[in-house]
């Protein structure tokens, strides 16, 4: 008995380094097509792209699509979906402008906006966990539910908005890092927590893997999605309350270019649109190869059209890619 | 159809002969240099363990795998083989282990499914005349009894499959493939499909045949070829076979009959569960039954006297409409698993794919799925002592993987199915309830997993409920056998014999 536990360890680590570096291999596909518009981008524009002021323009670009992200990530891995994030962020965008117009404190304000948040995803994750409805045709319902309602709230107008926490948001750069970077990274890094050491993470595996399976070993099969769908809205309002600060304004058409770009993310990320796989590291490599397009599309002046032409040509490619090598994998 | 002809066929030698075919997986050598040959009329049974080649010989011939090596003669000419297409057109037809049909449509376009006649125009399908072929079709099957306006998800499973086969066998067949048709039917339904393929071998289709059931084997052969580790170890007709030999071929050892240890019937009489007047919407009316501590109760059933359901509603995955579960005394909440796993009880459930793995993740995580609460602190996952809690489980029921973090689906069914177990018995329950726990499992697995039963049961005082359709199992391994018919416990005694099993559960029905 001691002889196996002091010899095979060793023989694990061996074969973990080996799956780990597979794993890593998928996700170097991802760092090169990252690499190669960074490249491009940068022979193209040398004088302004590659900068550490133009790194932070994109990260700060980045991070309401990436707080989103990391939100749907563990969403799409248990088997759901939520494509109402755009319409949400709209939403709470308006109900920001609103309560601000009232004179409401803006730090109550803001709370009050993330409890929307979480409230609507709620009312998603109700409707597919509990009347167990298709999550993609639930969410698409509410998208176009929550999408009416702020333009019904805001009559179709855009305010534009100051506040002196919104610029604090904006302006407060510790390390010369704007706020908003920083809580990126922090929720992105509690998001690979999540997901590596915990044992919701494991449960979200499973149950996206094999629901029946999850079921039968105890797994909870309605709280953790509900959950997950709660967690999905409330970064969506982080999002709304990022991009009142960003542009200063609330509008509700401010959401609609987030309608598929959450989605898009996550899927080029490597996740599995069937549920059970996928990663965060993927997503946050994705969000950031999508981030590098708008901004050196916006260094060369080019169309944005061209912008999502290469996006949508870069998406079908990585999954195929994905595809393929799974494909091999499973042939061995 | 082709019956005058059979002796001219017969004559003319065998119709498909497959010569030296060798294919190999990576490094893996999955067959090397296997011959064999199907005569006209002739069933043939391909018999192996997991992994001795019977899937893909069978996959070779119906063009599904490509070969390394090796050739196919059809009626002594050598036909090339190289697609799903090219076997059809060669005569070789599939009737593949998953059914694949078009549950929503009618029985009519699926005997027909891709060849249908047409009018005048060709797009324009014809579909009275496509009836009249169906029923044709049908009928020299001596399948008249299936309706063919019904959908397919309406009928029976076995009438699926009847279905399945009709449409393999299109115009032009000379030998059909049949791999593990009966796997997922019970022993009634399974000799109703027997009945068939004889009638069509009886026109002259040579069939091969796949298959874990050996008596069923035994029962249905013409001749038997026994595959081992890829290579042709055994053939004989069918009186010359017996199941020793059958057994100890597969193996290539002696078959050892299950060593009952002597301390079987010194179990301390602890009462674990008491079920009484369980009803529930499937099929449950009224049972009663009892499992002690330290024994290995086993329940059988035929399918539809309620033996499905009953696994999961006693461990809470089915609501019954009413009833109590008393364990230690206690009633435990009745269609709730945290309820029955927090009360000490562990599932294996039947299907092992679609239950019960995680089919992308890693042996590891497999096996400490319905632990990790108690494997972590805080809600973070106890790295270290996940592994040894795995560990100790792998080498306990010696599961042969090179790493833990392996992916489940590199095992064998056998493997996977100690993975399942490994994953209950990680909890420490005191209470495992196992259904159809051999099924797809290999001779040698099985043995192994009724020895680890029997040590649970015996030396860990586990109470082991085993809940199966394969009537030997049920003898074999239980010290106590209930049988269920009709929703309650037709027979409930301690070591009876096949007689008497069989009487209480098919009483009715002859």
């Amino acid at each position: 008995m001691k002889d196996t536990t002091s010899e095979s360890p060793t023989v694990n680590s061996a074969k973990k380094e080996q799956g780990r570096l597979g794993k890593a291999l998928r996700s170097q596909g991802l760092f090169l097509m990252l690499f190669l518009l960074v490249a491009f981008f940068g022979s193209q524009a040398k004088e302004y792209f590659l900068t550490f002021d133009n790194l932070i323009t994109i990260l700060v670009g980045a991070t309401a699509l990436g707080i989103m992200a990391a939100a749907q990530t563990p969403l799409i891995i248990s088997g759901g979906i939520d494509v109402s994030v755009g319409s949400v962020v709209a939403l709470t965008t308006v109900i920001v402008g609103k309560l601000l117009a009232t004179g409401m404190d803006s730090r109550l304000v803001v709370l009050i906006a993330l409890a929307v948040g979480v409230a609507v995803g709620l009312l998603n994750g109700f409707i597919v966990v509990q009347l167990g409805v298709n999550p993609f045709i639930t969410t698409l319902g509410t998208m176009s539910f929550f999408s009416g309602l702020a333009f019904i709230l805001s009559a179709g107008q855009t305010v534009s908005i100051r506040d002196d926490l919104f610029d604090w948001f904006l302006y407060t750069k510790p390390f010369n890092i704007p706020i908003l970077v920083i809580i990126l990274f922090v929720i992105m890094g509690f998001a690979l927590f999540m997901e590596r050491k915990t044992v919701v993470g494991r449960n979200i595996f499973a149950l996206g893997g094999n629901r029946e399976a999850a079921r039968l070993s105890g797994v909870s099969i309605k709280a953790l999605p509900l959950g997950l769908y709660a967690v999905s809205g409330f970064s969506a309002a982080i999002a709304g309350v990022i991009l009142v600060t960003q542009l200063g304004a609330a509008s509700p058409q401010l959401g609609t270019s987030y309608l598929l770009s959450v989605v898009t993310a996550v899927i080029l990320g490597g996740t599995s649109l069937a549920g059970g796989r996928g990663s965060i590291v993927g997503t946050a490599i994705a969000v950031g190869i999508l981030a590098t397009l708008s901004n050196g599309f916006a260094h060369l002046q080019l169309p944005s059209y061209g912008q999502t032409t290469a996006l949508g040509a870069a998406l079908i490619i990585a999954v195929l890619v994905d595809q393929i090598s799974q494909k091999s994998k499973s042939a061995k | 159809m082709i019956d005058s002809n059979r002796q001219d066929r017969a004559r003319k030698g065998p119709v498909l002969e497959i010569k030296s075919v060798s294919k190999s997986y990576g490094g893996v050598q999955a067959l090397s240099d296997v011959s064999i040959s199907v005569n006209a009329g002739e069933i043939l049974c391909l018999v192996g363990e997991n992994g001795a080649g019977k899937s893909t010989l069978a996959g070779i011939a119906a063009g599904l795998v490509s070969k390394d090596s090796g050739k196919i003669f059809i009626e002594g000419m050598e036909v090339n083989i190289s697609s799903p297409r090219t076997a059809e057109l060669a005569g070789i037809k599939l009737a593949s282990q998953e059914l694949q049909l078009c549950p929503e449509l009618d029985v009519t376009t699926n005997v027909l499914l891709g060849h249908y006649p047409t009018r005048k125009l060709p797009f324009l399908v014809d579909y009275a005349g496509m009836k009249i072929k169906a029923a044709e079709r049908l009928s020299s099957l001596g399948l008249d009894e299936i309706n063919l306006d019904l959908k397919v998800s309406e009928l029976p499973v076995v009438y699926r499959a009847f279905v399945q086969i009709a449409r393999s066998l299109t115009p032009g067949a000379k030998i059909l493939i049949a791999d593990e048709p009966t796997a997922p039917m019970s022993y009634a339904e399974a000799s109703s499909l027997i009945k068939l393929l004889r009638t069509i071998s009886d026109q002259g289709v040579g069939i091969i045949f796949v298959s874990h059931r050996l008596d069923e084997v035994l029962n249905i052969a013409d001749r038997v070829v026994v595959l081992r580790d890829g290579k042709v170890v055994d053939e004989f007709n069918k009186n010359e076979g017996s199941k020793e030999r059958l057994v100890s071929s597969m193996l290539g050892r002696e078959s050892q009959d299950l060593v009952k240890s002597s301390k079987q019937k010194e179990f301390e009489v602890g009462l674990a569960m008491q079920v009484s007047g369980l009803c529930t919407t499937t099929g449950i009316s009224d049972l009663d039954f009892t499992l002690n501590y330290g024994e290995i109760l086993g329940i059988y059933g035929i399918a539809g006297s309620g033996r499905d359901y009953l696994g999961m509603t006693l461990f809470g995955a089915n609501k019954p409409r009413s009833g109590d579960i008393i364990v230690d005394g206690r009633k435990i909440r009745l269609g709730s698993i945290k309820s029955a796993i927090s009360q000490g009880i562990g599932y294996v459930p039947a299907e092992r794919r679609t239950q019960g793995l995680l089919l992308e993740r890693s042996i590891k995580a497999n096996i400490t799925l319905a632990y990790l609460k108690t494997l972590s602190r805080l809600g973070i996952v106890q790295k270290e002592l996940e592994f040894k809690s795995a560990r100790n489980w792998v080498d306990n029921l010696s599961i042969k993987t090179e790493s833990l973090e392996n992916s489940v689906t590199s095992l064998s069914g056998g493997n996977q199915q100690k993975v399942l177990l490994s994953r209950w018995l990680l909890t420490g329950c005191k209470i495992l309830i196992l259904d159809d726990p051999t099924r797809g499992v290999d001779v040698g697995s099985k043995m192994e997993i009724y020895e680890l039963l029997q040590q649970l049961a015996y030396e860990n005082k586990v109470a082991v409920l085993v809940i199966t359709s394969d009537i030997e199992e049920v003898l074999k391994i239980s010290d106590r056998v209930a049988v269920i018919r009709k929703g309650r416990v037709a027979m409930n005694k301690t070591k009876p014999t096949q007689q008497e099993v069989a009487q209480a559960a098919y009483l009715e029905v002859s």
